[in-house]
């Protein structure tokens, strides 16, 4: 009796899906206008960067040397170079309208879906449990990204910034400065941490002591004696009871100002 | 029964396949030419709405995943106001003020041309932690102390006022204020010895692993705040653009960790008999409870001095300076007190410490572990100062090939001391005398470095719907530092009675002292090409290597060596495929392995680490007619991080597993336009991990296993010329396996809109 509900709990359902697709694919065909995926404008054109330039001429000279020139080979309908409409949608009715601040235009700083057209990965981490607020709106892609000029993740290479800038300008306790700073801050936070997202808490690229152990295992590789040491001591039963950074460990992992050994 | 069924299913099938031929024939029919979108943005709005979700199950839960309050919001989702007050002025205001999310932004802007532009705003948002902790197995142990709705709210007022004549200096002056206040939890969690994990009075009994876990949730209490203020000068005479500017910033945290130790548990006094040998010690009397904060507070000010130039020599050469100086001072304070529970012949004392001993019975009575220590500091300071300096040229030496090629420069000098008192007592339980112990120690640190980058960036796109690109860093850094911690160890048990109450102090002064050479190599390395071999293809592929070894040598011997190195390389290929018009399939690649070695003293070196990633991503968007469209994305990830596991072997194996961070999630999106004024849209979205390790009870459990599901239907209409409306109604549902189902959550939603043209 059981199985025979289900079975027909499970064919309602299924008449019912199918009696809805048909009714809205009906009412569909019965309109005659365009709707688009929210990454597109709708009857929007290509004009080409050159046609952008005589508005937004500082945006435009800046990207030449930007890391997202690679993609400046880009021609669209009639050879035109579409690197600025890669990412901000088909421009001709922004053109048409006199431009104007989100004006039949795509605002990446606002709409993330514009960048996963291409960072599709990215999608799915900020998807993830434990993840910037891209999606929820509370933070954009440009918080963190300059697209138009120099390095996408700034203060890499010769910029004169410091690396861990983008991070700590909104994260200011892990900044410092420290007396005793730990110096895997000089590896960057991303060393720790997956800033898009992550399936562990505080978006941490291990929620264990393999986090801690990539860079303080002491192990040879041959010698399988059952002990886990670090800092020249055997850890296998510390960290039977936790994590390294649990209490009363080694809890200021970012620096301390009274422990060496980072331990509060 | 399976005639009701079919009847069922042919009557679904006879009444879709009517659908699509209708829709077929009018869609043939239909005029080329759309009609209007009925839901272009308007120039100037008010959208007003409320979120209502029904949430059943962890509520804290919830909020931190769907980053909203579990009993919903409303207020004006947003508001934009864009007015031309003049032929050359414009005004901009916008806002929204959602009342329960409390999320609210107030902006107004002016902009003149050929003078400049005048923008003031606050925002403030709240994001939602649900304040948990670890989940044990072996008996369902959760612990729920902190587990709640927390929130911390970041709010910024910004005045940004920037003055553009023609032919003259830009000036642009900035401040910003920034406050982030409110509670999240923390993953440093508390010990508990509710486990389910047997103790026995004489240890012979014991199984080989202690009973005692940290998985007692913690949080922290956020106080932080951050004034900016900042001016920039920016003037281009004649090929060369000049830009200085000034910043000064002004730190204020003081931010409070809240942490339990042993919650519930209490030694007897006296003390319980060790026989009989196998008789079961309560869990609840296995330890004594410790409680207390941890407050770091740091007082900063930083003023940092930039330059930069770059002039355009020619079409095909320019090149560019800049010159910084940072200077940083802070001053630092520390208020770490854990107060031990602790039962004497007089009652239970709770004194502040932790690490107490009695001697008359000549045992730590603290806690099993590391003991909690307590301290203050008054008088720290740090200074930190940064001369950086960089210097690059832009060449074009042939057409569609760009050179930039550049170096940077830093010296980094910062030092910093203070001096700690740690303070504990001495208890003596056959009285219950409470002696304070407390025990003055200095640190201090000193750093000085030098860092040079050259950085190589070539780009080439010279061959027709090609572009080749390759860039190259290498960091060099060299230096030394030096530093003595004077920390606290517990001091050997005072096992004779006849040494009185104040013998033998329960802390003693512990060392920790080091000078290196500093010498760190960063080498990045990346090449790529982007193809477009026909207009419905695209194709994009990229190497990567990063090679870091990080050396701090001991300038004395060669007992304090630490030398760390790593490599990591992979691949990223991105394929755009557009075979139809309105079909777009993307599809993404990217793997990755890495290897760590570790050298201590003048030893070999160990292979401290070995990953692998592989992620495969695709994007289906598809519009089959100019009235619908579908956007399906899938992400599957497969990666793994191995340290001591399993080579370790023995008993480590049961402590250690592999970390691995498998998961799968998609998201699906259609649209449809199913009246003249009437949009209907269905998302859906799916979440899988499954790396818990519940076998592994020995330590905390490891791996995130979850599953997730949301779908939304939504309606979309329009009212008026001025007026239009959504409506949406969805269900979520969300498992979490490795908090042993106490965070699972699931519910309703509903969400109402309206939006009117101003």
């Amino acid at each position: 009796m059981k199985n025979l509900r289900r079975l027909t709990h499970s064919n309602v359902w299924l008449f019912g899906a199918v009696l809805a697709w048909s009714l809205l694919f009906l009412a569909c065909a019965s309109v005659n206008r365009t709707v688009v995926s929210p990454v597109q404008i709708a009857g929007a054109e290509y004009v080409g960067s050159a046609e952008c330039a005589t508005c937004h001429a500082e945006t435009v000279a800046g990207f030449k040397h930007a890391s997202h020139a690679t993609l400046s080979h880009q021609s669209g309908p009639k050879g035109l170079d579409i690197s600025c409409e890669s990412c901000h949608g088909a421009g001709s009715k922004h053109v048409q309208a006199g431009g104007g601040k989100g004006v039949a235009i795509l605002n990446p700083g606002k709409e993330p879906e514009t960048c996963f057209q291409c960072h599709l990965d990215k999608r799915g981490e900020f998807s993830l449990p434990h993840a910037h607020p891209v999606l929820a709106g509370k933070m954009s892609c440009t918080d963190c990204h300059n697209p138009h000029k120099g390095n996408a993740v700034a203060n890499t290479g010769a910029d004169l910034g410091g690396e861990n800038e983008t991070c700590t300008k909104c994260h200011t306790a892990q900044k410092g400065p420290f007396i005793f700073k730990h110096n895997a801050m000089v590896e960057g936070c991303t060393v720790c941490h997956s800033p898009h997202g992550s399936v562990n808490q505080r978006m941490l690229v291990a929620r264990d002591a393999n986090l801690c152990l990539r860079c303080h295992l002491e192990h040879p590789a041959a010698v399988g004696d059952g002990t886990i040491l670090a800092g020249g001591a055997d850890h296998r039963t510390r960290l039977q009871n936790g994590t390294c950074w649990v209490a009363g460990c080694h809890e200021e992992v970012h620096g301390s100002n009274a422990s060496k050994p980072l331990r509060y | 029964m399976n005639a009701f069924s079919l009847s069922l299913r042919r009557t679904g099938g006879l009444l879709a396949c009517a659908g699509l031929a209708v829709a077929a024939h009018r869609l043939a029919a239909a005029d080329p030419a759309s009609a209007p979108d009925p839901f272009q943005a308007y120039p100037s709005y008010i959208k007003i709405s409320g979120l209502a979700p029904s949430v059943s199950g962890n509520k804290a839960a919830y909020a931190e995943r769907a980053q909203n309050n579990s009993d919903g919001r409303v207020g004006i989702e947003a508001l934009h106001i864009g007015k031309d007050l003049d032929k050359t002025t414009t005004m901009e205001i916008d806002g929204h003020l959602l009342y329960g999310a409390d999320d609210y932004l107030g902006k107004i802007s002016f902009a003149r041309t050929d003078v400049g532009s005048l923008e003031i705003g606050y925002k403030r948002f709240r994001t939602f932690y649900d304040g948990i902790g670890g989940f044990f197995p072996l008996n369902s142990y959760w612990s729920p102390l902190a587990q709640k709705e927390l929130h911390t709210d970041r709010g910024t007022f910004w005045a940004d006022l920037k003055i553009a004549r023609p032919n003259e200096p830009t000036l642009r002056l900035t401040y910003r204020d920034e406050i982030r206040t409110g509670q999240k939890d923390s993953t440093i969690w508390g010990d508990t010895d509710f486990t389910g994990i047997p103790n026995y009075r004489d240890s012979a009994n014991n199984p080989p692993y202690s009973p005692n876990r940290k998985l007692v949730p913690s949080y922290i209490d956020l106080d932080e705040h951050l004034k900016t203020f900042e001016a920039v000068v920016t003037h281009t005479m004649d090929k060369t653009a000049i830009e200085l500017s000034v910043v000064w910033t002004q730190t204020d945290n003081s931010d409070t960790r809240w942490s339990n130790r042993y919650p519930g548990e209490l030694k007897p006094y006296p003390a319980l008999p060790k026989t009989p040998a196998t008789q079961v010690i309560p869990p609840d009397q296995l330890n004594n409870a410790t409680h207390g904060f941890d407050q770091q507070s740091i007082k900063s000010n930083a003023v940092t001095y930039t330059g930069k130039l770059e002039t355009t020599v020619s079409e095909k050469f320019s090149f560019f300076a800049g010159l910084s100086y940072q200077h940083v001072s802070a001053d630092i304070g520390a208020d770490r007190e854990m107060t031990l529970d602790l039962l004497t012949s007089t009652g239970k004392t709770s004194t502040v410490g932790g690490a107490a001993f009695v001697p008359n019975v000549g045992t730590k009575t603290g806690s099993v572990g590391r003991p909690p220590y307590s301290y203050r500091m008054l008088n720290g300071r740090a200074t930190e100062n940064i001369l950086a300096g960089n210097f690059g040229v832009k060449l074009e030496p042939a057409k569609a090939l760009f050179i930039t090629l550049a170096i940077k420069g830093e010296r980094t000098n910062a030092d910093g001391s203070g001096d700690t008192t740690y303070f504990n007592n001495y208890v003596v339980q056959s009285t219950g005398v409470v002696t304070p112990v407390n025990i003055a120690t200095p640190n201090m640190s000193e750093r000085n470095e030098t860092a040079w980058t050259p950085e190589l960036n070539v780009r080439y796109s010279g061959v027709r719907n090609l572009t080749l690109y390759g860039v190259f860093d290498y960091r060099n850094i060299s230096g030394d530092e030096t530093g003595t911690s004077t920390g606290v160890g517990p001091n050997t048990p005072n096992a004779d009675p006849a040494k009185g109450a104040i013998v033998v102090p329960a802390i003693i002064p512990s060392v920790v002292s080091s000078a290196d050479n500093v010498g760190l190599n960063h080498g990045h390395y990346k090449v790529g090409a982007n193809w477009n071999p026909c207009t419905f293809v695209t194709l994009r592929g990229e190497l990567f290597y990063r090679d870091h070894r990080n050396s701090f040598t001991d300038m004395a011997d060669s007992t304090g060596n630490f030398i760390l190195g790593y490599q990591y390389r992979g691949v990223k290929l991105t394929g755009i495929l557009k075979p139809l018009p309105g079909l777009t399939f993307t599809s993404r690649y990217v793997g990755q392995t890495g290897k760590m070695d570790v050298v201590v003293d003048s030893g070999t070196a160990y292979d401290s680490m070995d990953s692998r990633s592989h992620l495969f991503g695709e994007t289906l968007d598809w519009a089959p007619t100019k009235q619908v469209y579908f956007q399906a994305n899938y992400n599957i990830v497969f990666a793994t991080m191995e340290t001591a596991y399993p080579r370790a072997g023995g008993a480590a194996n049961a402590v250690l597993r592999a970390g691995d961070n498998n998961y799968w999630n998609g998201s699906f999106i259609a649209g449809m336009a199913v009246g003249p004024t009437t949009n209907v849209e269905l998302q859906a979205s799916i979440y899988r991990a499954n790396n818990y390790e519940a076998g592994i009870f020995v330590s905390t459990p490891y791996g995130a296993e979850a599953k997730e599901s949301s779908v939304t239907l939504a309606v979309k209409q329009k009212f008026s010329d001025r007026l239009r409306g959504t409506a949406k109604v969805g269900y979520f549902e969300s498992h979490n396996i490795t908090t042993g189902g106490f965070t699972n959550f699931h519910g309703p939603m509903g969400y109402l809109s309206l939006e009117y043209s101003l």
